[in-house]
C-alpha cells in the first residue's frame, strides 16, 4: 500500500488530536475553565432555578394544539424546505466547502502532496464531532428546563439527531452550489450565469411546496419534508404515526449520501475560493459606501475628545463595509414600516391571534421575547472590540486613557444597537398584542444599556486571554449571550416581583447602572491586562 | 545530514526509543547505559543504510520549476504578467519587487494554492495543475505571514508534517532531530504552537520544511522575517548547503543586503511584469551608474530618490 492510500486516516486522526489538544489547552489554563465552569454551571443553576419556579409543560401542550390548530402541515413542509433553498443560495454566495480550511493551512496543507477531498473529509470529521459535543453540552446544560416542560428524552434525542443530518445534508446542498458557481463561471463570466440558482431553488423548493408535499414519494423521500414529520412525529403535532426509526435511517442515508457526493467533487477549486475569500477579508470596502464618502479628513473635525475621535474612527469605518449602508437603510425603511402598521393597522397584516390557553402567561412569554430580541440586536457590541482585531494593540498603546476607549466604544454600539433594534421593537409591539404591551416595551431599553456593556466587556476581555484578538475564544463567545440572557431573567423576574409596586421605578433603573457601571469597569481593567 | 553519532547523541530518551523501535532494535535490559543503546543504535543505522544502499538517489528535473508565461489576474487588476522563470538545482535566484509587485502571488500560483489565469507552472517537471500532488510532493513553501495550528505541539507537527510528505519513519526522526537543533527548538518541543513566538512558529515551519527529504525545491517568502540574528545566519548558511547539495531555491525578499549576498541570479518585477532579471554583474552592466542591488531595485522600479 503506498503511503498516500493512509493519509485520510492519519489527516483524519490529527483533526482529532488537535480538537483534543484544545481541550486539554483549556482545562490546563485556569481562567479558561474559571470561564466553562462560570458558564456552563452558572447556566445550568439558572436553568435549574427557572425550571424551579417556572412550570413550562402547561404551557407546552397548549402550545402544540395551537400550532396544530392554526397551521397547516403543508405551511410546515413549506417553510422547512426553505432551509433548503436558503442553503443553496447561501453555499452559492458564500465560500462552501472552503469554510473548513483555515489560514494555516494556506501554505502547510494547500501546499502539501494532499488532495483536496481528503483534507475536506478529515475537517468535516472534526467539526461534525466538535458540533456534537457542543450539542451534548448544551443539552445537559438546559437539561432542567427540558425536564420542566415534560420533553421526553427520547423525544428530544430524535429531533436533535435528525435535525442534525438535515442540517448537513443542507451544508452539503450548498457545498455543491459553491462547487457549481466556480464550474459555471469558469466557462460563462457573465452575471447571467446566476440564472443558475433559479431552476435549483425550484428543484430543491418544489417536494416541499404544499401542491406536492403530500405526494409519498416527496414526504417520505425528501429531507426537509422528512425531518419534519420526525419532528412533529416526536411531539405528537399533526402525528400520522409514520415509522419515526425508519424515516430516521432514511435521512441519515441522505446524508451521508450527500458527505459522500460532496467529498468526491471537491477538488482545487475549493482552495482558490479559501484564498479569493481571504483577499477579500482584506480588501472588505464596498463601492456604495465609498461613494457616499470618498474621503474622511480627520484633521478637520471639530471635536477635540479623544473618546469622539474614535467613535468618529469605528464610524467611518464600518461605513466603509458593504453591510453597513445598508443596515441604515434597513433602518429607515423598517423604523417608517414599523410607525406605518401602528398606525394605520393594515388588513392584509394583522396581528398575530393568541390563543385564550396562553393568557396567563402573556406578560412572562412578551417580556422573555423581549429579552431574547435584545440579545439578538446586541451583537455589534460584542464586536466593537473584536472587529478591531489586531488593531486593537494599536489602540492600548496609543495615548488614550483606556477609560476613554471603553467608553467611546459602549456609547456608539449604544447609538448603533438602538438603531438596528427599533423596527424590530416596533414590529413586535404590532404584532403581539397583549395587555400593558406599550409599557412592557420599554423594558427594551435597559436590556440594551445592560447587554451593549456585558458585549463590551467580553469584546475587551478577548485580548486578556488570547493573542489573537480577532478570535474570542469559545467560552468568551458563549458567556456573552449567557450572562445576558441570566441578568435579563432577573429583570423580568424583579418586574413579575415588583411590577404593580412603584418600587420597581428605582429598583430596575439602580440594576442597570449598576451593572453597566460593573462592566465598564471591568472592561478598562481588561484593557489594562492584555496578555 | 550530520553526522549519525552526533544525531543520536543530541536525542532525548524518548527519541531514543522510537528510533530504536524503527530500526528494530530490542531494548530488552532492565539496566543499560546510555552509550550502550547509543553504540547499538549506530551499528543498527549503519547495517540500515547498507540495505538503503541499492535505492536510487533522488535527483531533480532542469529546470527544477519552471514558470512559463505565467498570469494571473484578480477581477481587472494584472497581479502578474507573462512571468518566465526559471531555477535551477544548485541554484538560488532572489524574486524582487516593492510591495505589491506580484511576488508572493507568483509564489502562491506555484505552490498551487491559486490557479493561474494563464501560464504553465511545472514543479520538477510535473505540472502544478495536472499533477499537484506530485509536484507539491518536491515543494516547500514558507509563506510572507507565517501562520500554524495553534493546537498543536512542536513534535507532533514536525512528525505530521513527515507523515504527510511520506518520510520513512528512520529518516524522519534523524531529520527531526537534526533541524530542531539546528534551529534550537529544543526546549518548545512539547510547546503548543500557538504559544510560540514568531520567530520561533518561523523556525518550526522552517524544521518543517526541512525534515523532508533533499534536494528541496524551495519558494520562500521573506524567510528571514522574525528571526533573531543567531536565526537569520543559520537559515542563510543552511541554504547556502542546500544550493551545493543541489537543491533548487527561490526566494521572495524585500531585504535585498539578504537577496544580494545569499542569491546567484535575481527577478526583479515591478506591477506584476519583470523588469530586469539576470546576475548581479548583469545586472550592473544593463544598469549603468548603479553599484549595489539596491541601487538596481530602485533605478527599474522608479528611479533612485533625490535627497
Amino acid at each position: 500500500m503506498h503511503m498516500s492510500d493512509i493519509k485520510t486516516p492519519f489527516l483524519v486522526r490529527m483533526e482529532l488530536r488537535m480538537m483534543f489538544n484544545q481541550f486539554i489547552r483549556t482545562l490546563r489554563a485556569p481562567s479558561m475553565l474559571v470561564f466553562y465552569g462560570i458558564t456552563l454551571g452558572g447556566s445550568f443553576i439558572v436553568a435549574s432555578v427557572v425550571s424551579s419556579f417556572l412550570d413550562l409543560a402547561p404551557y407546552f401542550s397548549p402550545m402544540i394544539q395551537y400550532i396544530e390548530d392554526n397551521i397547516e402541515k403543508s405551511a410546515i413542509f413549506s417553510v422547512v424546505g426553505l432551509l433548503t433553498v436558503a442553503s443553496a443560495l447561501g453555499g452559492y454566495f458564500g465560500l462552501g466547502p472552503s469554510q473548513v480550511l483555515e489560514s494555516s493551512d494556506e501554505h502547510i496543507m494547500m501546499t502539501a502532496p494532499v488532495r483536496p477531498h481528503q483534507l475536506f473529509l478529515a475537517r468535516y470529521l472534526r467539526r461534525i464531532v466538535r458540533k456534537m459535543m457542543y450539542i451534548i453540552i448544551g443539552v445537559i446544560v438546559i437539561s432542567p428546563l427540558l425536564q420542566s416542560a415534560h420533553l421526553f428524552a427520547l423525544s428530544l434525542m430524535i429531533t436533535i439527531v435528525a435535525l442534525i443530518f438535515f442540517l448537513e445534508f443542507n451544508y452539503f446542498v450548498g457545498g455543491f452550489c459553491s462547487i457549481l458557481r466556480t464550474k459555471v463561471h469558469a466557462v460563462w463570466k457573465s452575471r447571467a450565469a446566476h440564472l443558475i440558482l433559479l431552476p435549483i431553488a425550484a428543484v430543491l423548493y418544489v417536494p416541499a411546496m404544499p401542491e406536492y408535499s403530500s405526494n409519498p414519494i416527496f414526504q417520505f423521500g425528501y429531507p426537509s419534508n422528512m425531518v419534519s414529520i420526525i419532528i412533529m412525529e416526536s411531539f405528537g403535532v399533526h402525528s400520522i404515526g409514520a415509522p419515526i426509526a425508519a424515516l430516521l435511517v432514511v435521512i441519515f442515508i441522505a446524508f451521508f449520501i450527500g458527505f459522500l457526493a460532496l467529498t468526491i467533487v471537491v477538488d482545487y477549486d475549493i482552495y482558490e475560493v479559501f484564498a479569493k475569500g481571504r483577499n477579500e477579508e482584506v480588501e472588505a470596502t464596498g463601492g456604495i459606501s465609498q461613494r457616499i464618502r470618498g474621503q474622511v479628513d480627520f484633521s478637520k473635525t471639530r471635536f477635540k475628545d479623544p473618546m469622539m475621535w474614535i467613535i468618529l474612527k469605528d464610524f467611518w469605518s464600518k461605513m466603509r463595509t458593504p453591510v453597513q449602508f445598508w443596515k441604515y437603510v434597513y433602518v429607515v425603511f423598517g423604523v417608517a414600516f414599523g410607525i406605518y402598521l401602528l398606525l394605520v393597522q393594515p388588513l392584509w397584516m394583522t396581528p398575530i391571534p393568541i390563543p385564550s390557553e396562553f393568557a396567563a402567561s402573556l406578560t412572562q412569554a412578551f417580556m422573555l421575547v423581549i429579552v431574547l430580541f435584545t440579545q439578538m440586536t446586541v451583537l455589534p457590541s460584542l464586536l466593537a472590540f473584536v472587529d478591531e482585531k489586531d488593531n486593537i494593540y494599536l489602540l492600548r498603546s496609543s495615548p488614550f486613557r483606556s477609560r476613554d476607549i471603553i467608553l467611546a466604544k459602549y456609547l456608539f454600539a449604544v447609538v448603533e444597537v438602538s438603531l438596528t433594534s427599533l423596527p424590530l421593537f416596533l414590529l413586535i409591539l404590532y404584532f403581539m398584542r397583549i395587555p400593558g404591551a406599550a409599557y412592557l416595551i420599554f423594558l427594551a431599553a435597559p436590556m440594551l444599556l445592560v447587554f451593549s456593556a456585558t458585549g463590551i466587556m467580553v469584546g475587551a476581555y478577548v485580548p486578556v486571554f488570547t493573542n489573537d484578538p480577532k478570535n474570542p475564544p469559545v467560552p468568551l463567545a458563549f458567556s456573552f449571550p449567557t450572562i445576558n440572557l441570566a441578568i435579563g431573567g432577573l429583570m423580568v423576574w424583579l418586574i413579575l416581583l415588583y411590577g404593580k409596586s412603584l418600587e420597581i421605578i428605582v429598583f430596575l433603573p439602580l440594576l442597570t447602572v449598576f451593572f453597566v457601571i460593573l462592566f465598564l469597569a471591568l472592561s478598562t481593567r481588561a484593557m489594562e491586562s492584555f496578555k | 545530514m550530520q553526522d549519525e553519532l552526533e544525531l543520536i547523541h543530541q536525542m532525548t530518551g524518548p527519541e531514543l526509543i522510537r528510533l530504536a523501535e524503527a530500526l528494530g532494535v530490542p531494548l530488552t535490559y532492565r539496566h543499560v547505559s546510555r552509550a550502550k543503546i547509543e553504540n547499538d543504535l549506530v551499528q543498527a543505522l549503519k547495517l540500515h543504510w547498507q540495505t538503503e544502499k541499492g535505492k536510487p538517489v533522488q535527483k531533480l528535473d532542469i529546470p527544477a520549476l519552471k514558470i512559463s508565461n505565467l498570469h494571473k489576474e484578480f477581477g481587472s487588476k494584472v497581479a502578474v504578467a507573462n512571468l518566465d522563470l526559471e531555477v535551477h538545482p544548485g541554484e538560488i535566484v532572489g524574486l524582487v519587487g516593492p510591495n505589491g509587485a506580484g511576488k508572493s502571488t507568483t509564489l502562491r500560483v506555484l505552490t498551487g494554492i491559486i490557479k493561474p489565469t494563464n501560464g504553465q507552472v511545472t514543479v520538477n517537471g510535473y505540472d502544478i495543475r495536472k499533477e499537484p500532488v506530485e509536484a507539491k510532493r518536491r515543494i516547500g513553501y514558507i509563506p510572507e505571514r507565517p501562520t500554524c495550528y495553534p493546537s498543536l505541539r512542536v513534535i507532533e507537527y514536525l512528525t505530521f508534517v513527515a507523515r504527510i510528505y511520506d518520510v520513512p519513519r528512520i529518516n524522519a526522526l534523524l531529520r527531526i532531530r537534526e533541524f530542531v537543533s539546528r534551529f534550537q527548538l529544543d526546549e518548545f518541543l512539547n510547546s503548543y504552537i500557538g504559544t510560540l513566538s514568531k520567530g520561533n512558529l518561523q523556525r518550526t515551519l522552517l524544521a518543517g520544511i526541512f525534515v523532508r527529504e533533499p534536494p528541496f525545491i524551495l519558494a520562500l517568502d521573506e524567510p528571514i522575517y522574525g528571526l533573531d540574528p543567531r536565526g537569520a545566519w543559520s537559515l542563510k548558511s543552511l541554504l547556502r548547503e542546500l544550493r551545493d547539495d543541489g537543491s533548487a531555491i527561490l526566494i521572495s525578499t524585500h531585504i535585498l543586503e539578504v537577496a544580494e549576498a545569499l542569491c546567484d541570479r535575481f527577478v526583479i518585477m515591478n506591477h506584476g511584469k519583470v523588469v530586469g532579471t539576470g546576475t548581479i554583474e548583469q545586472l550592473r552592466e544593463s544598469n549603468p551608474g548603479a553599484t549595489s542591488l539596491e541601487e538596481i531595485f530602485l533605478m527599474l522600479t522608479g528611479g533612485i530618490p533625490e535627497v
